[in-house]
């Protein structure tokens, strides 16, 4: 049997009495004011209420009619709802913008260093085609010169792990859940689960929040926590890592990964704190994408083509 | 973004949040006092879409945008349309990677070898197409020898279900390591190159072998089968980047043969704990054929136990088994992470138990000793205790040899208890330890109490 969540009206009821409460305690404020102000009225230290008053309200019951899912349950439909994410999606295509920022850890202004700006066509199966549009740098590498680089490549199918690598099955195993908040919102519930690694030996298994809306049963956001650098030796930790997604026609896409990242010592060119920003913009899904545009073409061809 | 434009987006994610509040609150007034339709009137559109969720998000990313601040702003499009314009109607010759020539540097340095240098071509990927293929080779400087050869990987993996089927097949010459149970090539060579402190024996394999394995979330299966003659090697070079005089000069020889061995591996996570389980069988000679003849037991279990907020216990017992002829190149060799105050890859035997326990304080002592945040060079503490027993050798040349024994007698067990400090560097290996052990040997076996150092994962005893 599906269960059915929480009816809206009573939710909203309860939202609005909440609201009309905090109202009333908010307009109670200037009265009393207004008393203190006055000087035959008011005592030395303003007014006074007795201990023994209670302010009384009368709050309607609500009843939940929903019935009780467990954690696995959750947990189990939100690999269902991931599967049938990916399913939906027969093609996509995405401006993908990597973005390194030196100097954001709090002295002096942050300072763009490298960007990337790549045009991304992924069709099923494992079809891609990535364009690089732009790489900027602030400093252009000299020749020979050593330098930590970015590179950027998209895989071949639409599947998004690093926003559902807990839900797995795989992940399962590897992970503990637990909830950790709920909002309703309208008739969704989003549940904020956190999950952390099974083993405390495991240091390449990061630990963090998702939010789950249960209306589709997808990850719409997740916080990722390190609570020890997975490398130490040049990372010293990662201070912040965000990874969003949002709607485009109806499916969940990957939109936004954000990290602040401090380094043991000062790499070179980044520096001691760097933020790394990876963001897809301008998606396109489903649109029935031509088998041209995945043909990789001859190399002859384009020699040909630039020798005109 | 200027401060006034963000204060207009905060704004109007202020009103769409309060419309948002306010929304449920209208509908609900019908459902608490509902009113019926007039009659005749036409029917109602229908209930817009519910876009709160998608306001939460989006207040949710918002107020990431603002702590992220530059890094997360969006790109500026312009030229872009043109740009891509211009490379699709150029279209550069970008191979697929899955069918483009990989090269890579191949390095190895040990005693046996001196300096190996080579090269490494690969070709498609593990997991599409007919797999990834690889051929590499390498000249031993110290033997004035080639080493190479090549092998054909796939993977078919199953997301959905979290498993895996893998087959891996490889020919040509190989130098490997007398000891089957406990070793890290990238270790090793550490070990080796820099501290001139490699204790491992080495042989040479010329032949194929063949590699199934099952991955399931919660278990695996591996069978192996080879056909390879086994030789011994000598020392070739006596010296490290540091300078001369090796921890170790000799090497051990292994007995010279053909080899056709069949092996099964199958493992478990134990439901409901963090234990890991796994067991191995290799047989040789007999109906195999083949100049040796044995069968070769090992079983391992182990994992880590979290103990409250602050500790973790990792326990792990080996037992090792080999029946028949008992050659160099398939005894179990201990120390080490068994038994620390006794050298690694030494005292091989035919017969083998060992039981260690180290608990780790997971804070940092920097953390313990007040100060906030990740520190530089995060150092760790951990006591542990450990006790092995070897059985099955000769006590004059100190070789395996034969034996009926299935467990060790009472006196064969060694023993110690000591403190450690604890630094992960997370490469080569991430959850390898840079450690120095104060060993304590417990009973009066001749063992002196020492300093050691290493570096060892914490978990050794699971088959590489």
């Amino acid at each position: 049997m599906r269960p059915r969540t929480i009816p809206p009206p009573a939710a909203a009821h309860s939202v609005a009495l909440a609201i009309a409460l905090v109202v009333a305690l908010a307009c109670g404020g200037p009265p009393r004011a207004t008393a203190t102000t006055a000087p035959d009225r008011a005592p030395a230290h303003g007014a006074a209420l007795a201990v023994e008053d209670t302010m009384r309200t009368e709050v309607p019951p609500v009843f939940v009619s929903a019935p009780r899912v467990t954690l696995d349950e959750i947990l189990d439909r939100v690999a269902r709802g991931e599967a049938r994410r990916d399913s939906l999606l027969a093609d996509e295509s995405f401006l993908a913008t990597v973005r390194i920022v030196s100097n954001t850890g709090g002295q002096g202004a942050p300072q763009l260093l490298e960007e990337i700006v790549q045009q991304v066509w992924k069709r099923r199966p494992r079809r891609t085609r990535t364009i690089e549009l732009r790489h900027w740098y602030l400093h252009p590498p000299r020749r020979n010169e050593a330098t930590v680089g970015v590179s950027v490549r998209s895989s071949d199918d639409m599947r998004e792990e690093i926003v559902n690598f807990a839900f797995q099955a795989s992940g399962r195993r590897r992970y503990t859940f637990r909830i950790a908040g709920r909002e309703i919102l309208g008739d969704h519930i989003v549940y904020r689960v956190a999950f952390e690694p099974r083993s405390p030996l495991d240091v390449t298994a990061p630990a963090g929040t998702v939010w789950i809306d249960t209306r589709d049963d997808v990850v719409a956001r997740q916080e990722i926590e390190f609570r020890r650098s997975p490398i130490p030796l040049f990372v010293r930790g990662i201070r912040r890592m965000v990874v969003e997604r949002r709607k485009v026609d109806g499916v969940w896409v990957l939109s936004r990964i954000l990290a602040r990242v401090d380094a043991t010592f000062p790499l070179p060119r980044y520096g001691r704190t760097f933020d790394f920003g990876l963001t897809l913009t301008q998606y396109a899904v489903n649109t029935g994408l031509p088998d041209s545009l995945f043909d990789a073409p001859a190399a002859g061809r384009d020699r040909q083509e630039g020798s005109r | 973004m200027t401060p006034h434009v963000s204060r207009v987006r905060a704004a109007a994610v202020a009103l769409l949040l309060a419309a948002a509040a306010c929304a449920p609150a209208a509908q609900a007034a019908p459902a608490s006092t509902p009113t019926r339709a007039p009659a005749g009137a036409p029917a109602p559109a229908p209930a817009p879409a519910d876009t709160s969720v998608d306001v939460y998000i989006r207040a949710l990313a918002d107020t990431t945008e603002r702590w992220f601040g530059a890094s997360a702003q969006a790109p500026d499009t312009t030229g872009l349309d043109s740009t891509r314009a211009w490379a699709l109607a150029h279209p550069k010759a970008e191979p697929n990677r899955a069918h483009r020539l990989r090269l890579a540097p191949e390095f190895d340095f040990n005693r046996v070898l001196g300096p190996a240098e080579g090269a490494r071509l690969m070709l498609g990927a593990t997991s599409s197409g007919p797999g990834e293929a690889t051929a590499w080779a390498q000249h031993a400087a110290g033997p004035r020898a080639w080493y190479g050869g090549g092998d054909l990987q796939r993977r078919w993996i199953d997301v959905e279900r979290g498993s895996a089927w893998g087959v891996r097949a490889r020919a040509g010459r190989y130098c490997e390591t007398l000891d089957r149970d406990f070793g890290d090539s990238g270790l090793d060579l550490m070990r080796a190159l820099f501290a001139g402190a490699d204790r491992q024996h080495r042989l040479r394999r010329d032949g194929a072998k063949l590699v199934v394995r099952r991955q399931a979330p919660a278990w695996w299966l591996a069978g192996v089968a080879r056909i390879e003659r086994e030789t011994p090697l000598a020392t070739t070079a006596t010296w490290y980047l540091g300078g001369h005089g090796l921890l170790v000069t000799r090497n051990d020889s292994a007995l010279a043969g053909r080899v056709h061995e069949a092996s099964l591996t199958a493992g478990a996570h134990l439901p409901r704990t963090p234990l890991t389980v796994e067991a191995q069988v290799w047989n040789a000679g007999g109906a195999l054929g083949g100049d040796l003849d044995y069968t070769r037991v090992r079983a391992t279990l182990g994992g880590p136990v979290r103990l409250g907020a602050h500790f973790v216990l990792a326990p792990e017992m080996f037992y090792g088994r080999l029946n028949g002829s008992a050659p160099p190149q398939d005894a179990f060799y201990g120390g080490g992470a068994a038994l620390r105050s006794q050298a690694a890859h030494t005292a091989p035997s035919a017969g083998a138990a060992a039981a260690h326990a180290d608990l780790l304080l997971e804070d940092p002592l920097q953390r313990l000793a007040g100060r906030k945040g990740d520190p530089q060079f995060p150092i760790q503490f951990a006591c542990f205790a450990g006790a092995s027993a070897r059985w099955g050798f000769d006590p004059v040349t100190g070789l395996a040899r034969p034996t009926a024994r299935n467990w060790p007698q009472r006196g064969a067990w060694n023993s110690e208890a000591g403190v450690s400090l604890l630094y992960r560097p997370g490469v080569p290996v991430p959850d390898a330890y840079l450690r120095i052990d104060w060993a304590f040997p417990l009973g009066g076996d001749g063992r002196g109490r020492g300093t050691y150092l290493s570096f060892t994962r914490l978990l050794e005893f699971r088959a590489p």
